[in-house]
């Protein structure tokens, strides 16, 4: 097993990162009943490993038997039957799934399958009805429509389930839900967090981890605790002991995130932008989602950059970005940004040596 | 009045005509003056005297010029008869079907080739090489008239199927009693295929002499029942709606493409334009094209002939038919037609008909050819691009229309005019001054608009080959162009994407007549055609380049694939976790790891545990759906992975 799953912690009282929401959601459950709830922070900030811990807080250990499901899921849309295939992990008491996965048929499955599975409620032993929990991922993913579904699913089946809705961004999500919910925000840890979460797995390991090494996982993690346990395990597996200057490698796809920066500063012509062309599909096609290569080629821009571009070449960036939002190829805009960056490069070239 | 004021006009016509062929006024122009004339009468201000005037002025004008008109008038009328005459006999297109070699319009190479296959099934009459030539091109193209011009000049006897026509249910329900039974159409299609395989074919039923044949007299032809050497023209095929039609008819062509006797021509008509049935026709002809090359077949496409080679037929029949419509008229039908030469011969004539008789008959049949004219026939010496632009006549105009490669292939070369013709044209411009870094010659083609319709193609599919291919048509050195381009693409992309422009509601443009919810669609593509366009200031020199398709379908399937393909594993503990998160985070990692277990593992063990849901049956479902693997089928087009198409090529041969 992973570190990172290995050394999750299952309790509210055992978690290293956010005590003090944890803290807080404890609270919030000793009553017996919660509100709809909405966290969001970044990616490895400890969203889930909260929300297992309540589950776990709520149903006991029954809460983290999980199976994991495949199925497909036939909805009447108007005339026509769809198809819908959709990944669950359920245990008795909650199901989990991230109903953007079903692209633009996401409406379909906020609007069908939730209330299908809001129908079904738990009993206890007593014969009491309890809650069922739905877990669902990406909010922020899911199209308008589905959103507004998604609001009014929330209303009618409130009496038969709670949602726990998980997102990155909260911006993202329509006002009428962000005030149905309870919003929590799980801001990233910071760097010392990260380290001493490292040096509490390094001691469970019994590995001498040194703290110029932790130092180091944790900085280049970017604030991401997943990011940086993966890595520190991938350091292990590299080398061990570990020595204090031991070099913490960047996954594959940040190389090449960092070679294609390289292409683009060393030549700046529409024969090298059709290289670099070939390497963001490459990207692509491995499912790197085009913002975060779009940020990572930016983060690995401004390291070669004079400060004087470095203004230019960000706001071009964010516009680009924004795009992409608006948009649906991202390759086009990904590439614009490229071919802006080599335009504002090169006459900047031309113009300091001539 | 009214009275007076047609008798005023008649007179006016009537002078117009002693004046001879040219039109002094212009009848919106009498017009005009007719309401003018009625509006004033109407609302009984104007002064009366004058009208009354101009009233008694007409009459005298007609009394004076009354024995004069009335011998014009008997001219008049024997030339309009003549007219008649000459209507009534024949259409211009078979009136001047080409008879020698040198009259045919088509190009000499396809020509030749033909001729060639002619002279090769003489020459060896036991040959076991398929007899059987498909001829393949759009409509009005010359591909029957070579045939027939050919066969004349090596003295064939062309003999014909001409389809029988169709048999109404009431005909059907009057011969019935009589014991005559129905056949379907297309058995009698068969039927006759198959005895022309099996037997030397003599003009019977459903085989017709050609009209060269007819015209000759007959006695000759039943005295002198010399043993012609004889050409089987199949034009018309059939109908066949379904799948077992197409086979059956398939199946036939493919027996006499084996075993014919003497050599056939089979003729098939390109379809163009889009919609269902187009759809249909283009199955069929390639089912049968497959099957008859299968067998041996040859086939020769004829091109759309070009503007010049009609032009000069064009010329020619004018000269025979002493019509005096102006060069620009000509041009204009000739670049009108798009290729199709029957067409322009209709056309022509249709025009001519217009110019020489009097200008009330072309007032009334057609305002829009008519103006064009005389307009025309003002500047009939001054034959500036401008009016021929402007002064198309309305008349003959075909619905033209492009491949998607050569649409893109325009976009993408980007042909302007040169920087002398430019001169001159800006030098006619009075207006703003641009910008020296904005201008940008006049463009060698359409309006980008009108091609995109042309090109019957949807926004998106023109913007990823538009994407895919613009890089090397861009001067190695223009970093800016390039970003230019782009960001135009980026701007259509968001415009596909705006508000309202949902994914059932695409489809191809047609930029004459946008529906409300098309017209993000239709900037969008407008956008992207005229930003490649105008940001490519500097294009690469021209050279030949093939036109890849975009690389970018392939991509956005295997990234489908494989998000779908990994959705099992996507979780991390016992929760899920998105996929961005597995393919940034978790996969790049976990191959470094040597254990690879945990996924595989964590498929749960805890089948017995009691399940207090309600719902029993979806448990079962659950426990059947989970048995089963499901294998996936995307509904991402299946596109040719790289199409590739000689632009340059195809533009030359038009």
């Amino acid at each position: 097993m992973l570190w990172v799953d290995k050394y999750r912690p299952h309790t509210l009282d055992k978690v290293m990162v956010h005590p003090q929401e944890a803290q807080h959601l404890k609270n919030l459950i000793a009553q017996g009943d919660c509100p709809h709830l909405l966290f969001y922070g970044p990616s490895g900030a400890g969203k889930k490993t909260l929300i297992m811990a309540l589950l776990r807080e709520m149903y006991g250990p029954g809460a983290e038997k999980v199976k994991v499901e495949n199925k497909p899921w036939k909805v009447e849309a108007g005339t026509r039957t769809l198809e819908i295939e959709l990944t669950t992990v359920a245990s008795n008491y909650h199901v989990e799934f991230s109903p953007s996965d079903a692209g633009f048929q996401d409406r379909y499955v906020v609007q069908e399958i939730i209330k299908d599975m809001a129908k079904s409620r738990p009993l206890d032993v007593s014969g009491i009805k309890g809650f069922k929990v739905l877990v669902l991922n990406e909010v922020d993913k899911l199209s308008r429509e589905a959103q507004h579904s998604l609001r009014r699913t929330m209303e009618k089946y409130s009496s038969a389930c709670r949602l726990i809705l998980c997102c990155n961004s909260a911006s993202k999500v329509i006002e009428a839900i962000r005030s149905r919910c309870l919003n929590i925000r799980i801001s990233a840890p910071a760097k010392e967090e990260i380290v001493s979460v490292l040096q509490h797995v390094a001691k469970k390991e019994n590995l001498q981890l040194p703290m110029g090494l932790a130092g180091r996982i944790a900085l280049q993690s970017n604030r991401n605790l997943r990011a940086a346990l993966l890595s520190f395990e991938a350091c292990y597996v590299q080398q061990y002991p570990f020595s204090e200057n031991q070099a913490v490698q960047a996954t594959d796809w940040e190389q090449y995130v960092a070679e294609i920066a390289n292409d683009i500063v060393t030549e700046q012509s529409p024969k090298r932008l059709f290289q670099v062309r070939g390497k963001l599909y490459e990207l692509l096609s491995n499912c790197i989602p085009p913002e975060i290569i779009l940020k990572r080629l930016l983060v690995e821009l401004m390291r070669k950059l004079d400060s004087e571009l470095k203004r230019e070449v960000c706001h071009w960036a964010a516009h680009y970005e924004h795009r992409m939002q608006l948009g649906q190829k991202a390759i086009f805009h990904l590439e614009a940004f490229v071919a802006k960056f080599m335009s504002i490069y090169k006459r900047f070239l031309i113009a300091t040596f001539g | 009045m009214r009275r007076s004021r047609n008798s005023q006009r008649r007179q006016c016509l009537k002078e117009e005509e002693e004046e001879g062929e040219t039109f002094c006024v212009p009848p919106e122009c009498q017009a005009q003056n007719m309401d003018r004339l009625k509006r004033k009468g109407d609302a009984g201000k104007p002064p009366k005297g004058r009208l009354k005037k101009l009233r008694s002025k007409g009459s005298e004008e007609g009394q004076k010029n009354s024995d004069n008109s009335n011998r014009k008038d008997h001219v008049e009328d024997k030339r309009r008869r003549a007219n008649f005459q000459l209507l009534d006999s024949r259409l211009w297109v078979d009136k001047h079907a080409p008879t020698s070699e040198k009259d045919l319009a088509v190009h000499s190479r396809k020509v030749s080739e033909v001729k060639q296959w002619i002279e090769e099934q003489f020459r060896d009459p036991f040959t076991t090489q398929s007899r059987v030539l498909v001829l393949t091109g759009l409509a009005g193209v010359g591909k029957t008239a070579v045939i027939r011009t050919l066969a004349h000049s090596v003295d064939l006897e062309v003999l014909e199927w001409t389809t029988p026509t169709p048999t109404l249910w009431h005909e059907y329900s009057h011969h019935a009693a009589t014991g005559s039974p129905y056949t379907s159409k297309f058995d009698d299609f068969e039927a006759f295929v198959s005895k022309a395989r099996k037997f030397v074919p003599l003009p019977s039923a459903g085989i017709q002499a050609t009209r060269q044949q007819l015209t000759l007299p007959r006695f000759e032809k039943l005295s002198f029942p010399k043993e012609r050497k004889k050409l089987l023209l199949i034009d018309d095929l059939p109908n066949a709606h379904d799948k077992a039609h197409r086979q059956r008819l398939c199946g036939t062509l493919h027996a006499l493409a084996i075993g014919s006797n003497f050599p056939a021509v089979l003729i098939l008509t390109d379809e163009v334009g889009s919609g269902e049935q187009r759809d249909e026709r283009k199955i069929l002809a390639n089912e049968i094209i497959q099957e008859l090359e299968r067998a041996g077949a040859k086939k020769i496409a004829f091109n759309p002939i070009t503007v010049n080679a009609i032009l000069k037929v064009l010329k020619r029949v004018q000269l025979i038919e002493k019509c005096k419509a102006p060069l620009a008229c000509l041009s204009a039908i000739a670049e009108g037609c798009s290729g199709d030469i029957r067409q322009a011969l209709t056309s022509l004539q249709f025009l001519c008909l217009g110019y020489e008789s009097s200008s009330s008959h072309s007032s009334v049949w057609d305002p829009g050819g008519c103006r064009d004219t005389k307009k025309c026939s003002n500047k009939t010496q001054e034959v500036d691009t401008e009016s021929e632009i402007f002064k198309r006549p309305t008349l003959g105009d075909r619905d033209f229309s492009l491949s998607l490669f050569h649409a893109l292939g325009k976009f993408l070369h980007n042909k302007r005019q040169t920087e002398t013709d430019a001169q001159v044209q800006a030098s006619n411009i009075v207006g703003l001054k641009m910008k020296v870094e904005y201008c940008r010659n006049p463009l060698k083609m359409a309006e980008p608009e009108i091609i995109l319709s042309q090109a019957h193609a949807e926004t998106s599919t023109v913007a990823a080959f538009l994407h895919e291919n613009f890089l090397q048509f861009v001067d190695d050195e223009a970093s800016d162009d390039v970003s230019a381009i782009s960001a135009y693409l980026s701007d259509t992309d968001c415009l596909l994407c705006g508000e309202g422009n949902t994914r059932l509601r695409r489809g191809a443009l047609n930029f004459n007549d946008i529906e409300p919810y098309q017209v993000a669609n239709a900037a969008a593509s407008s956008v992207a055609a005229r930003g490649v366009l105008f940001a490519n200031a500097h294009p690469a020199p021209p050279r030949w380049q093939s036109l890849r398709a975009p690389f970018l379908w392939q991509v956005e399937r295997q990234q489908w694939q494989k998000k779908v393909g990994t959705l099992s594993q996507a979780f991390s503990g016992a929760t899920l976790v998105s996929s961005s998160v597995l393919h940034t985070e978790l996969y790049p990692y976990r191959h470094r790891f040597p254990i690879q277990s945990p996924f595989a593992a964590r498929v749960i063990e805890d089948h017995d545990i009691e399940t207090p849901f309600v719902d029993e049956d979806e448990m079962e479902v659950d426990a059947i759906s989970k048995e089963t693997t499901v294998s996936k089928e995307h509904s991402y087009v299946a596109e040719p992975s790289s199409v590739e198409m000689d632009i340059e090529d195809e533009i030359e041969e038009w």
